[in-house]
């Protein structure tokens, strides 16, 4: 059966990169360009994991984790957080948010794709 | 007993006291020739009230060399102020 | 009697006080002398019964009766309030060393030499008449003594001795005497141990002479004073039983008065009571003491006075002189000679203190303020000036007692001893506002003081010293009786019309009115000099500041002990000073060495030691041209003295302290918001950079490693990861450079070229370069670009940048479907106005203040996140500040934001170059 991941990021060529290797990774990819969009996409259907960055346009990435851990639905949807700021309360907050992990920017694709199905793996198959 | 405090205000009452009795209008009562056990009045008067008041001069001042000796134990001298050096 | 005989008698009973001055003098070089003690100090200050008690109170008494004791009462009433006024001038003198009384009236005032000198003045002329008294008696008892005749003992002949005048031999013996006597010593203020003795034994003396007198005339030739007072009684002398008067005792109460000023302000009673003290304590004594030699001294002058009237009754006999001529006349030799020499103590004691007070004063106050501003001292060389100081001294005692002489010839034949003295006592009452004033009222002034004691001396001179002038002859007697040129008003005895007074309570009152008057007014609107009011605060609060050796200092400058020893020794002696400097040094525990500079104590000591040989205010310059630098810091002295004032300046200086503290506080925490502020933008700008550098990192990275690892990508999408990755390698190289260009901006370092630009041209040009994207975005553009623009002054890159930066700006914000964009340039007084504006949705209300701030990312304004690197604005405010322009941001009316900037223009910025 196939994953869903929901890509939250505003930077186009970032969320082509990330659709390239999640879709090579055999997950369908959504995207969301912004925090009320993201919101948006998981009250419609709720996903396997969430690739969430941080400086989003009208939502931050930290309020959007905060609301999927706030859902019901969403307890077992994995988190990954992406920040272009390398700063050490960033990743404190975002774990203290429930992040399952935290990845900054530039990342490795190699990397990030074998953390993507790690997650995805370890937990629980969502019934359909 | 005259405290410390006060020398100035028996000086200035004695003062002000020897003033009445020197000068007029204390002064005309008494300042007359008649004798009295052949010696004028006015000659009793002035001799007699001058040596009161040296007597009370004097009593004011022992009451404070008193005091002061008694206080002296304890301070230094405080007599002879500011450098001066004895003849040499 | 033989004139041999008494001229012996005479010679040695001087010889007798010389020897004993001599001898206390040696004694007190080795040990502490034994002549130190109240009892001496008392007898000493007796110096106040002259010639004047010992003849001339009896010659009042057989004329007026009591009229003699107001002069003794006074004295009683001041010694009365020793613990007000006496203590307080004593210590005074002590702390500051006063030398004299006009010392003292100079130093209070000032340490100014005019004011010491006119007391000088006034002191020797007062003094005068006074000196004459004491010649006139000596001289007259000396020639009724010698002349066997009956008709002697009622009018004294005037026989000259070695054909010379008696008296004027009498006043030359004096003279060298006084000069003996009383120039042994320079220091002025250290204490001459034997002239007290002698003065003292010549009270013991003159006290025994007319006690011995009295008892004769009461116990040997009377039974006691009721047989004498009632002998009297029936003789109908009973009118001098009590104090002969009219009714009205202005008389009495004027001498009171007037003794009372003259027992502190005759100088030699200053001299020897404050000057001479050696210990303050010994006054306790003294306070009664003095009173009582006054009294018994006193309780015979009547009986002398009623005797003397009997046995000469109704013949014209010399009444001055009954303490002599009444034992004579009953042929008692030895009594008449022991009266005699009574008189010559009473007499001699007199003159040589007078003598060497106002010889210290003309020479201290006198003669070397003039040498000095005369410059005939030359107080750089290093000659010994002792001698001139001693030179100074015996000249001016023998010019006072030749005074003295003509005086005597000029007006004493005619009065009795009294009158003469009283004229001495009213020129010495001047000095009483100035004195009591001045160590009561810290606000009186040299003005003040100097004002008042010229007028009041003036008025003295008119009221008694030229009126007795007159009455002997000396002037036109019509000067008395109708004033000057006729003036009735300027009757000297009768100013103003002030008539039916005597003429000594007439004339006191004139002169104080006028001295107490000037004293008080002048000084109230006259301003005090920072020396007079430190003065005056040391002096009126003496026992505040004396216990504390550091309040006197007023030198703060700089001279070597080596220096200060040299200047004082010319005066003192060089081994005396050398011994005293060491003595102080000793005392303070310090080591001297010659080189070392003086500092405030030191320069103090040295100052008090030479004012003690040549006065405070000679004292004084001399310092001032040793020691190098100003006598700076009065004021800042002064405000360390004044204890309220600076008890005031304290609260003061604390509410300013805590005000300022308060303030630094509120700086400190402004500063500290402001730093955590700037704090936070740092960490924003930095954290921004960040974010900006690792965004198109991140596509670069990821979209390498994915065409690394997917050698199977298709063409097609293998072309558009390239594209990405260029156009993000192109995105970080211009952010990169603007970060550069907006780093060096900020830091000053940027490289200008500054021209006339024209920007008509640029506009064209940056529109040029921007055609590409604006067709891409389907954007239209409207130029409004005038003709003839004027040129301005600019780097033409950097204009470029603003306007490629605010075009740009404008297509990413306009409508995404009907874009457009308006470009403006229009002349504005001296400067060009160039806006761009778009059709978007234009700037929101909450960024309008922020929009042109580094970072500051319009998010949310669209659906896309906008491209840049959110510094474009910042860069372009950064420059068109730095041309002299402004740059803003509106919204229109119409929809959309409309961006404008101005630029100064060349022509108007030269001409205002120009104006500048």
């Amino acid at each position: 059966m196939t994953h869903t991941v929901l890509v939250v990021e505003d930077e186009p060529n970032i969320v082509l990169s990330l659709q390239f290797i999640l879709k090579q990774a055999g997950f369908m990819v959504r995207v969301a360009r912004d925090g009320e969009q993201a919101l948006r996409a998981i009250d419609d259907y709720v996903p396997d994991l969430v690739v969430l960055d941080i400086m989003l346009p009208k939502q931050d990435g930290f309020s959007v984790c905060e609301a999927i851990r706030g859902n019901d639905k969403c307890r077992d949807v994995k988190i990954i957080m992406l920040s272009a700021k390398s700063r050490e309360a960033d990743k404190e907050r975002a774990m203290a948010l429930g992040a399952d992990e935290f990845v900054t920017k530039p990342f490795s694709t190699r990397i990030l794709g074998q953390m993507v199905k790690d997650i995805v793996s370890s937990s629980p198959t969502i019934p359909q | 007993m005259i405290r410390t405090g006060r020398k100035k205000e028996w000086s200035i009452l004695l003062f002000v006291a020897s003033l009445i009795l020197f000068l007029p209008p204390v002064l005309k009562i008494f300042d007359r020739a008649d004798l009295f056990f052949n010696i004028p009045l006015s000659y009793m008067y002035f001799f007699g009230v001058w040596a009161l008041v040296i007597l009370f001069t004097a009593l004011g001042a022992r009451r404070r060399m008193m005091e002061e000796d008694d206080r002296k134990s304890g301070k230094a001298d405080s007599s002879s102020v500011g450098p001066r050096q004895e003849p040499s | 009697m033989s004139g041999g005989l008494v001229l012996t008698i005479s010679i040695l009973y001087l010889g007798l006080l010389f020897a004993i001055a001599q001898f206390v003098d040696k004694r007190a070089d080795t040990n502490r002398p034994i002549t130190r003690n109240p009892y001496i100090y008392t007898l000493s200050i007796a110096v106040y019964c002259t010639s004047w008690t010992f003849y001339g109170s009896v010659g009042l008494a057989a004329n007026q009766g009591l009229d003699f004791l107001p002069i003794y009462l006074g004295p009683t009433l001041v010694f009365v309030l020793w613990s007000v006024i006496w203590v307080k001038i004593i210590r005074i003198c002590k702390v500051h060393r006063i030398t004299s009384i006009a010392d003292f009236i100079a130093s209070r005032y000032g340490k100014r030499a005019g004011l010491g000198g006119l007391v000088t003045i006034i002191a020797v002329v007062g003094t005068m008449p006074y000196i004459s008294l004491q010649l006139k008696s000596i001289a007259t008892s000396f020639r009724i003594l010698v002349s066997s005749s009956e008709t002697a003992l009622l009018t004294a002949p005037s026989d000259p001795i070695f054909f010379i005048d008696t008296t004027l031999i009498v006043a030359v013996a004096l003279a060298l005497f006084a000069i003996l006597f009383g120039t042994r010593h320079i220091d002025a203020s250290e204490h001459h141990e034997g002239l007290v003795a002698a003065i003292a034994f010549e009270s013991v003396v003159k006290l025994v002479a007319f006690l011995a007198v009295g008892f004769f005339v009461t116990y040997g030739l009377y039974n006691g004073f009721s047989d004498l007072f009632s002998k009297a009684q029936q003789k109908d002398l009973s009118g001098l039983f009590n104090v002969s008067t009219d009714g009205d005792y202005s008389l009495w109460m004027t001498m009171t008065l007037l003794s009372m000023a003259a027992i502190i302000c005759l100088p030699r009673q200053f001299y020897i009571t404050a000057v001479e003290n050696p210990d303050e304590s010994y006054l306790r004594k003294a306070t009664w003491l003095f009173p009582l030699y006054l009294l018994v001294i006193n309780i015979f002058v009547l009986p002398i006075a009623l005797a003397g009237r009997l046995l000469f009754d109704g013949q014209t006999a010399d009444a001055d002189m009954f303490v002599l001529t009444v034992p004579l006349f009953h042929d008692q030799g030895i009594l008449a000679l022991i009266a005699f020499v009574g008189g010559l103590s009473a007499a001699t004691s007199m003159v040589i203190v007078a003598a060497i007070a106002l010889s210290t004063m003309v020479c201290n106050d006198l003669i070397m303020p003039l040498l000095l501003r005369w410059r005939v001292l030359n107080i750089n060389k290093n000659d010994d000036l002792t001698g001139l100081l001693l030179t100074i001294r015996r000249v001016s005692i023998l010019l006072v007692l030749i005074l003295g002489y003509v005086y005597y010839l000029i007006a004493s034949e005619s009065y009795s001893l009294v009158t003469i003295g009283l004229v001495s006592f009213a020129a010495a009452a001047q000095f009483a506002p100035a004195i009591i004033g001045g160590i009561f009222w810290k606000g009186a002034s040299y003005r003040g003081a100097l004002t008042g004691l010229a007028l009041g001396f003036a008025v003295w001179l008119y009221t008694l010293l030229l009126p007795s002038f007159a009455q002997s002859g000396w002037l036109p007697i019509s000067f008395i009786e109708n004033g000057p040129w006729n003036i009735a008003l300027l009757k000297p005895y009768a100013l103003f019309g002030m008539e039916g007074f005597d003429r000594l309570t007439h004339a006191l009152f004139w002169s104080m009115l006028v001295n107490i008057g000037a004293y008080w007014l002048v000084s109230l609107i006259s301003q005090q000099t920072a020396i007079e009011r430190i003065q005056g605060t040391l002096f009126v609060d003496v026992f505040g500041h004396t216990d504390d050796e550091k309040d006197s200092r007023y030198w703060r400058g700089s001279a070597t002990i080596a220096d200060l020893q040299q200047l004082v020794g010319r005066f003192v002696g060089g081994p005396r000073v050398a011994e005293a400097f060491n003595g102080f040094a000793a005392s303070r525990n310090i080591n001297l060495r010659k080189s070392q500079t003086a500092d405030a104590t030191m320069l103090d000591f040295a100052e008090k030691m030479l004012a003690g040989a040549i006065g405070s205010a000679t004292a004084r310059v001399m310092m001032g041209s040793v020691v190098k630098g100003e006598i700076v810091g009065l004021d800042e002295v002064y405000r360390i003295l004044d204890e309220t004032s600076q008890v005031i300046e304290y609260s003061h200086r604390l509410e300013q302290k805590s005000a300022e503290l308060e303030q630094a506080t509120a700086q400190l925490r402004n500063a500290n918001e402001r730093l955590k502020e700037l704090d936070s933008l740092k960490d924003h700008f930095l954290s921004m950079v960040s974010h900006e550098l690792r965004t198109p990192l991140t596509s670069l990275r990821a979209f390498g490693e994915i065409l690394v690892d997917n050698p199977d990508v298709p063409l097609e999408e293998r072309k558009q990861f390239l594209n990405v990755i260029i156009k993000e390698s192109r995105r970080l190289t211009r952010l990169i450079d603007q970060l550069l260009d907006l780093a060096r901006m900020e830091a000053g370092q940027m490289d200008w070229s500054l021209d006339n630009v024209d920007v008509g041209a640029a506009v064209k040009e940056a529109l040029a370069a921007l055609e590409g994207l604006m067709k891409e975005n389907e954007v239209q553009l409207d130029l409004d670009l005038p003709e003839a623009l004027p040129k301005v002054r600019a780097d033409r890159d950097q204009l470029m940048q603003v306007l490629i930066n605010l075009v740009s700006n404008a297509i990413k914000f306009c409508d995404k479907t009907t874009g457009k964009i308006v470009v403006e340039v229009s002349t504005q007084d001296d400067v060009l106005l160039v806006s761009v504006s778009d059709n978007g949705r234009g700037v929101p209300e909450d960024v309008m203040s922020s929009i042109f701030e580094k970072f500051h990312q319009s998010a949310g304004t669209s659906e896309n996140k906008p491209q840049g690197s959110g510094l474009g604005l910042a860069i372009c405010r950064e420059i068109v500040t730095f041309l002299g322009g402004e740059i803003w941001v509106a919204n229109q009316p119409t929809g959309g934001a409309k961006f404008s900037f101005t630029v100064p223009r060349s022509d108007y910025l030269q001409t205002r170059l120009s104006a500048e």
